[in-house]
């Protein structure tokens, strides 16, 4: 399998005639970078596989009429964000609110572990403490390092706009963390 | 070359090693855009610390069970689907009245007052004189001659 792309393409056509392993390939492919996108996004663990499982059923549903115009992970993460956005408007919560939840998070998380410090604390704070688009733009340009074209096409966003919002994300970064650096 | 701008300098940091050359050469000789470049790049550098962790378990086999029971669900037939709406409906309106007759018989279940039996004993006699019926005699008005007389006629009556 030489083009990961062509083959998201030829997965997705398996899944269109009704071939349902060919979704369990796709999950297994990309369920790593669309749950690292949730929960960045989320700013927490909950929820992330939920919005993950959701994200998928919808690509199962509408796999008849997928037309392959852009890269299947593209599709796929744009999915993701707009879950994200609808479930931190449902639940009227933003990501940003730093406070105990993240402490208690790490009862339950062991993964975060590997987050342990006061580094990589300020670092998750100051992401989420971004404005919303800010903090999209950020997390799928310096977690999933996209170009600015493709942050466009998963947000639906001009790339002028992603260009803007990054530049103003990166510099209010800058001044929050400007003691760690 | 001109001085890069801050959003090719962010283009620059996503593409790591797959930099646009010409743009990598400028900050390699522009010592203003080096600086520049180099404060983006402590802040990317500061970014790459969370290392957010992802899913922890193969969800592939769940989610492909989860639409699987979607196409079957879809695949019910319209009518059976009907039947089945309407039979839950039914159940739900039987469990609802069953509830209704267990909650009522639960509370009449308390103690219940003694029936009434004071008229079981009671004479015919006793309770004329109760309401003093057996004061006013056999015929108390007079009503038992006048009506002989209009029921028999005068001489009859004299008779």
């Amino acid at each position: 399998m030489d083009d990961p792309t062509a083959d998201d393409a030829k997965l997705m056509a398996d899944l269109a005639r009704g071939d349902t392993s060919a979704l369990g390939e796709l999950v297994r492919r990309h369920q790593q970078t669309a749950a690292s996108i949730a929960r960045r996004m989320l700013g927490s663990l909950d929820g992330v596989e939920d919005v993950v499982q959701e994200a998928y059923l919808r690509v199962f549903r509408s796999a008849a009429r997928y037309r392959p115009a852009a890269r299947f992970s593209t599709w796929l993460y744009r999915i993701v964000v707009n879950l994200c956005h609808d479930r931190l408007r449902r639940d009227g919560r933003r990501a940003v609110e730093l406070t105990d939840r993240h402490a208690d998070d790490s009862a339950d998380d062991p993964p975060t572990v590997l987050e342990a410090g006061d580094a990589v604390r300020r670092v998750r704070q100051a992401v989420d403490a971004l404005p919303r688009r800010q903090r999209t733009a950020v997390i799928l340009h310096r977690y999933q390092q996209l170009s600015h074209a493709e942050i466009a096409a998963t947000t639906g966003w001009s790339v002028s706009a992603v260009e803007s919002l990054l530049v103003r994300a990166y510099q209010r970064l800058r001044r929050e963390l400007a003691d760690l650096e | 070359m001109e001085h890069l701008t801050d959003r090719e300098m962010l283009d620059l940091l996503a593409a790591g090693g797959q930099a646009d050359r010409p743009a990598a050469e400028h900050i390699g000789a522009c010592a203003d855009c080096r600086r520049r470049f180099e404060q983006y790049a402590a802040t990317w550098r500061l970014l790459g610390k969370w290392q957010a962790p992802a899913a922890r378990v193969d969800m592939g086999g769940r989610i492909v069970r989860v639409a699987e029971g979607d196409v079957r669900g879809r695949r019910r037939p319209p009518r059976l689907r009907q039947v089945g709406a309407w039979l839950a409906r039914a159940a739900a309106i039987v469990l609802l009245g069953a509830g209704s007759f267990l909650a009522g018989r639960a509370s009449r279940g308390g103690p219940q007052p003694p029936p009434p039996q004071a008229a079981q004993n009671v004479s015919d006699a006793d309770a004329a004189h109760a309401i003093f019926l057996d004061s006013l005699g056999s015929d108390p008005v007079g009503l038992a001659e006048s009506m002989r007389e209009s029921l028999m006629g005068p001489q009859e009556a004299q008779q």
